[in-house]
């Protein structure tokens, strides 16, 4: 509740923001991503192209963690990394089984090559 | 951006007169919402309570006003659910077999398959997001911050935007109805069908808009409920003393927030198909359509667990009230809400056994599915063994949490059923299906109706009437039986589901007991209707002083009922898990504060409805393509964003001096209540030790 009635501005949260690591965030998070969408676009002259792909978003995702989000283990933000922490099983759960569910579900039901 | 059939300006988009529907049912609808408007309006300037509502509840940023609200809209919504429940029953009687007539227009029944299918796929999508959830977070709302001794939540200002945003989706939903169709893709919005390609109308939009838009509001309500319950305890309210309601408000909010996220994601691509061209579920072009379902299962399945972990723990807070006895087994309780909602996660491929993953894939899943019902079971037990040897007494709360355990047991046991790829096979899509969610929802329903009867005193300071309580109690589980059990029989007979017209005949008896059943549920909406008017009516004869119940347990019943807008005048230390029943053993439950402080309080702010009015806008704008309103609303949107953010002048404080007189008052009205006899029962002080931490 607002209860509180100090300064926001004094806020330990609010006193992380950094217009400096903004920025970085931004234009690096921006290159990876047109990065990305050449790979993708291109994706047959590249070798490994899922690999470099999942490269590059697991780049991107670093980059805002460290510089957009400022993640660390201090007391104000320990609940915040401690809560990303804990939601990286729930993606592996849900990125994990659905290629699982999926990677062999052409061969077996013919679905995409019926549909071209 | 796509080009889509029909005529298109820029000033209208695609909306034109040709939108209104021409049909008498329709029409009839219509007129019954502006005869109620015009009534509702009319009262409202005739009493001269337009400043009262805007003061009190519409710029409101009161967690009980705005768990109010909530409820509000979802009986609303309720009630129009059922209506379509109603006209999809009727039509499946009446639509039996080759001879069965026609009328309106129909070859059999009286719906056409175009307006069928609008009704199904509206009750799907308005009993699931704009009933059962919108109720639940008012419950949240209301309840949580009261057993945790808080005097608001965390983000006052950020749950007012939830609602009103909640509200906004309702109202598109409400307004497909008149202008436009609604989608006929069913509720969880059957690709392909909802590409472009097969849905060229506005009903899709519809459909995706208001769950896009509502779901923000839940997604930031889950934030806000998860921060106040982890911030915002009272000194004492350590985690092992959290009333076990507030836990699982606690699990089902987190899967709120993992969640919710993921179906934003799956329509926002479908919305990029549908406007902007793109192929992520088109069949071919390289899309891929079952791609759709796995996302949308991934939140759906963890959804229905949304739905059903705060429906537990009304039960667990109702059945040790009245078993005068505390909850058997809270540990295991708390640890079964954590791994329902862990487990829940990854299950989501049983609502598409059929799609062809194979044995190893389906097995996986078959048994993840089945390990679900271990924590369930430790819960069934759990409550069975606290009725076991307590003094129960059948008050309608009581009555509507044990007919909500044998829910669960019917739902329960046909999902273990269903969990099993072969016999999933053979029922799949058929209306076993639908009974076997139906029985869980109900489950949560009946939950609902218990916790709103049990805290109804606390909220308003008087109780329902308690014999047209049961009568709604009765009739409501009459009609339940008579639906759904025809309803399993019918789906075993391989009866598909959204069917407008049956061809097997065989099947005419079971649509007809269902038809019935239906009746029954109509009579109990009566009974519910008049036991509110009743109890309104009657309302000096049956107020409550704080403990409505006489044997209440948790630390909201210390607070006086109704509720003052502070809460609690002095923020209570907690020494036990059930507080109150800790208190009355020392003899402390009445005491008044000796010393009083000043209460800093969130001021009212009109923002969350303007945000909403504007979020109208947007959504109304997307749907007809109307590009000028779509741009307006969205940049208005972020413009009072902004401007909000340099209101400096967010609180106000409320004199020790003005809070002591407030709860003398309360006091003294207490204890005349007390001495009407109001709240009889409950002989908790008989046994003061049964306190345990
Ligand atoms: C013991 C727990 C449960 C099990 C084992 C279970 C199992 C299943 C299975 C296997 C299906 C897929 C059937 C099919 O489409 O062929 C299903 C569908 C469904 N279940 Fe459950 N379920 C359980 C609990 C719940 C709960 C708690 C709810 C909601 C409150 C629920 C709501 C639904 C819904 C909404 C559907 C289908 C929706 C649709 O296809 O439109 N279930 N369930
Ligand atoms: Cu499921």
């Amino acid at each position: 509740m607002a209860q509180d009635t100090h300064d926001p501005l004094q806020h330990p949260e609010v006193r992380l923001v950094n217009g400096r690591a903004y920025v970085a965030a931004f234009v690096v998070a921006t290159a990876l991503m047109t990065a990305a969408l050449a790979v993708a676009m291109h994706g047959g002259e590249i070798p490994h192209p899922m690999l470099v792909l999942s490269g590059a978003a697991a780049l991107a995702v670093a980059v805002q963690i460290m510089f957009l989000l400022q993640l660390d283990f201090s007391s104000t933000q320990i609940w915040t990394t401690v809560s990303f922490v804990l939601a990286v099983p729930l993606f592996v759960i849900a990125v994990g089984l659905s290629m699982w569910m999926f990677h062999s579900l052409d061969a077996r039901t013919m679905l995409m090559s019926l549909m071209h | 951006m796509v080009n889509v059939q029909g005529p298109w300006s820029p000033i209208f988009g695609r909306l034109s007169l040709g939108a209104i529907p021409d049909n008498p049912i329709i029409a009839g609808a219509f007129i019954f919402s502006v005869v109620l408007g015009i009534l509702v309006l009319a009262y409202l300037t005739y009493a001269d309570r337009w400043g009262y509502l805007w003061r009190e509840w519409l710029t409101t940023v009161d967690h009980k006003k705005i768990g109010v609200m909530y409820i509000i809209i979802g009986l609303v919504m309720l009630f129009r659910g059922f209506i379509d429940a109603l006209m999809m029953r009727t039509q499946q009687v009446l639509a039996d077999g080759a001879h069965s007539p026609g009328f309106l227009g129909a070859a059999h029944g009286y719906l056409v398959p175009y307006h069928f299918d609008q009704i199904y796929s509206a009750h799907g999508t308005i009993m699931i997001l704009f009933a059962a959830t919108p109720i639940l977070v008012g419950l949240m709302n209301v309840v949580v911050p009261l057993q945790i001794g808080a005097r608001d939540m965390a983000f006052p200002y950020l749950n007012a935007l939830g609602l009103w945003l909640t509200a906004v989706g309702a109202a598109l939903i409400m307004l497909s109805l008149f202008l436009g169709d609604f989608s006929h893709a069913g509720w969880v919005g059957l690709t392909p069908l909802t590409e472009l390609a097969y849905s060229p109308g506005v009903g899709t939009d519809y459909w995706m808009w208001a769950i896009q838009i509502s779901s923000v509001g839940t997604t930031l309500g889950a934030a806000n409920l998860i921060a106040t319950i982890i911030k915002m305890r009272a000194p004492g309210m350590t985690w092992g003393r959290l009333p076990i309601f507030t836990w699982t408000a606690l699990s089902t909010n987190i899967i709120a927030l993992t969640s919710f996220p993921l179906l934003g994601v799956a329509l926002g691509l479908l919305g990029l198909d549908r406007y902007f061209g793109t192929h992520f579920f088109t069949a071919g072009m390289g899309g891929n359509l079952m791609l759709y379902s796995d996302l949308f299962w991934m939140w759906g399945h963890p959804e229905v667990y949304f739905v059903i972990l705060p429906a537990f723990g009304m039960m667990s807070e109702i059945i040790p009230t009245f078993s005068e006895k505390p909850l058997f087994g809270y540990v295991t309780m708390v640890a079964a809400s954590f791994a329902i909602a862990g487990v829940s996660w990854s299950v989501w491929l049983h609502h598409f056994f059929t799609m062809g993953a194979g044995p190893r894939v389906n097995t996986f899943f078959s048994i993840a599915t089945m390990v679900v019902g271990i924590p369930t079971g430790v819960k069934v037990f759990n409550w069975a063994f606290t009725i076991y040897r307590g003094r129960s007494r059948f008050e309608t709360p009581m009555m509507w949490a044990i007919g909500a355990l044998f829910m669960l047991l019917v739902g329960g046991l046909t999902g273990m059923m269903l969990a099993m790829p072969p016999v999933n096979y053979s029922v799949h899509n058929s209306v076993f299906v639908v009974a076997h969610f139906h029985t869980m929802l109900m489950v949560v329903v009946y939950g609902i109706l218990g916790a709103v009867t049990y805290w109804f005193p606390k909220v308003f300071g008087f109780r329902l009437n308690e014999p047209l309580g049961k009568r709604f109690f009765w009739t409501f589980t009459i009609g339940t039986i008579m639906v759904f059990i025809p309803m399993y029989t019918s789906g075993f007979m391989g009866m598909t589901r959204r069917l407008d017209y049956l061809t097997n005949p065989a099947l005419f008896p079971f649509e007809v007991a269902e038809e019935l059943g239906i009746g029954f549920y109509l009579v109990s909406v009566y009974y519910f209707v008049r036991q509110l008017y009743v109890s309104l009516r009657d309302r000096n004869a049956n107020r409550v002083g704080a403990d409505a119940w006489g044997s209440a347990r948790t630390l909201e019943w210390l607070a006086p009922s109704p509720v003052p807008f502070y809460n609690f005048a002095v923020t209570p230390r907690v020494h036990a898990r059930d507080e109150l029943v800790w208190r009355r053993g020392q003899g402390l439950d009445g005491v008044a504060p000796t010393h009083y402080e000043d209460i800093p309080m969130p001021r009212n702010t009109s923002v969350p409805l303007v945000i909403g009015a504007f979020a109208l806008g947007l959504g109304f704008g997307l749907v007809w393509r109307i590009w000028w309103l779509t741009d307006a609303s969205f940049i208005a949107i972020i413009l009072t964003v902004i401007a909000r953010s340099f209101v400096r002048d967010t609180d106000y404080v409320v004199k020790a001096g003005e809070v002591e007189r407030i709860e003398k008052n309360l006091r003294q009205r207490a204890a005349e209540v007390a001495r009407a006899g109001a709240a009889a029962g409950g002989i908790d002080v008989l046994r003061p030790r049964e306190s345990s931490p």
